[in-house]
């Protein structure tokens, strides 16, 4: 006796199997997917977080002298003076006693974009570190329990806060990280 | 195709599909905990930087000694990490200070950092560092 084949009904349970075999498969993928760019976006981030910090961090300890103040939208920075508050979009960093030599940190705000300026007798060169920054008082100078100076204390302690923020995009939802962090000069005075 | 066979399969396809999700989200939560460490770390790290920054000066009179334990009280703070719907964590700073030795002054900073994951046991940070006056 021949075989008859596969009735309608089985074949209609085979395929409807398959189907969801292949859409579970797919929709764990693309889970997955979403999962890795959630991980990379954040494993990027901490990267870059901390390497900013190491870089900022080092140049304030072995630094001749530091400023916190505000860039204007010249470009100049303006440092703040003694009965001030310390707190501003900007730091100035002089690693020598020479003044042709130094470093700004600081928030641009026209495109909320955070800047390195780079000074030297051979020129200067500017580097975006970041974008998407919502704050704009980023430097603060500090005592040792956190609060905001208005003088020019030696031995005060730098205090750095970033805001970011960005909105939805494909497949990821809105990001807001906030990073912190404390750097007190070495070689004081 | 009986109605066993089809129950079996599709058992199978749940468990295979269920190892791939748990295997995502395992990734996922161990790079959230490693964040964590990290900014810990970091706020371990400013206090450090907080303490360095206390006048301890033994070469005038009366002397100016602000490295005391007093002066670094306990603080609960949140941990910086990325990402709007994970939640803060929030951990507290502890600060001890012990004179290593009297001749020359030099004394012991120890942060430790500590805060929970996910509700589960706790973890701590700790760093280091020891400092003499007039630094």
């Amino acid at each position: 006796m021949l075989d008859k084949g596969f009735t309608l009904p089985e074949i209609l349970i085979a395929t409807t199997v398959f189907l969801l075999m292949v859409g579970g498969i797919i929709a764990a993928n693309l889970f997955g997917l979403q999962m890795f760019q959630i991980t990379q976006t954040k494993l990027n981030v901490t990267t870059w977080s901390r390497e900013t910090i190491e870089q900022i961090a080092g140049e304030i300890h072995a630094c001749n002298t530091v400023w916190v103040g505000n860039v204007t939208t010249n470009g100049v920075f303006e440092g703040l003076l003694n009965g001030e508050t310390q707190q501003g979009s900007g730091l100035l960093i002089y690693p020598t006693t020479s003044t042709t030599n130094y470093i700004v940190y600081f928030v641009n705000s026209s495109d909320e974009t955070f800047r390195q300026i780079v000074a030297a007798p051979s020129g200067t060169n500017t580097v975006i570190l970041a974008d998407s920054v919502t704050n704009a008082m980023i430097f603060a100078a500090q005592d040792l329990s956190g609060n905001v100076l208005t003088n020019n204390l030696n031995n005060r302690v730098i205090h750095l806060t970033l805001e970011f923020y960005q909105p939805a995009r494909f497949m990821l939802g809105a990001d807001y990280y906030k990073m912190e962090t404390s750097v007190t000069r070495r070689a004081l005075q | 195709m009986t109605l066993v066979e089809v129950v079996i399969a599709l058992a199978i396809t749940g468990l295979t599909v269920g190892g791939i999700v748990a295997g995502y989200i395992y990734c996922t939560t161990a790079t959230v905990k490693a964040e964590l460490v990290q900014a810990a770390s970091a706020r371990a790290m400013e206090r450090i930087e907080e303490a360095r920054s206390a006048q301890w000066n033994t070469s005038i009179w009366p002397i100016v000694d602000q490295l005391v334990a007093t002066n670094f009280p306990n603080e609960v703070v949140s941990l910086d990490m990325p990402g709007s719907g994970s939640g803060g964590t929030s951990a507290t700073i502890q600060t001890t200070i012990s004179q290593i030795s009297l001749t020359p002054p030099i004394r012991n900073i120890r942060v430790d950092c500590i805060w929970q994951f996910r509700g589960a046991t706790l973890i701590t940070n700790t760093i280091e560092t020891i400092r003499a006056p007039d630094q």
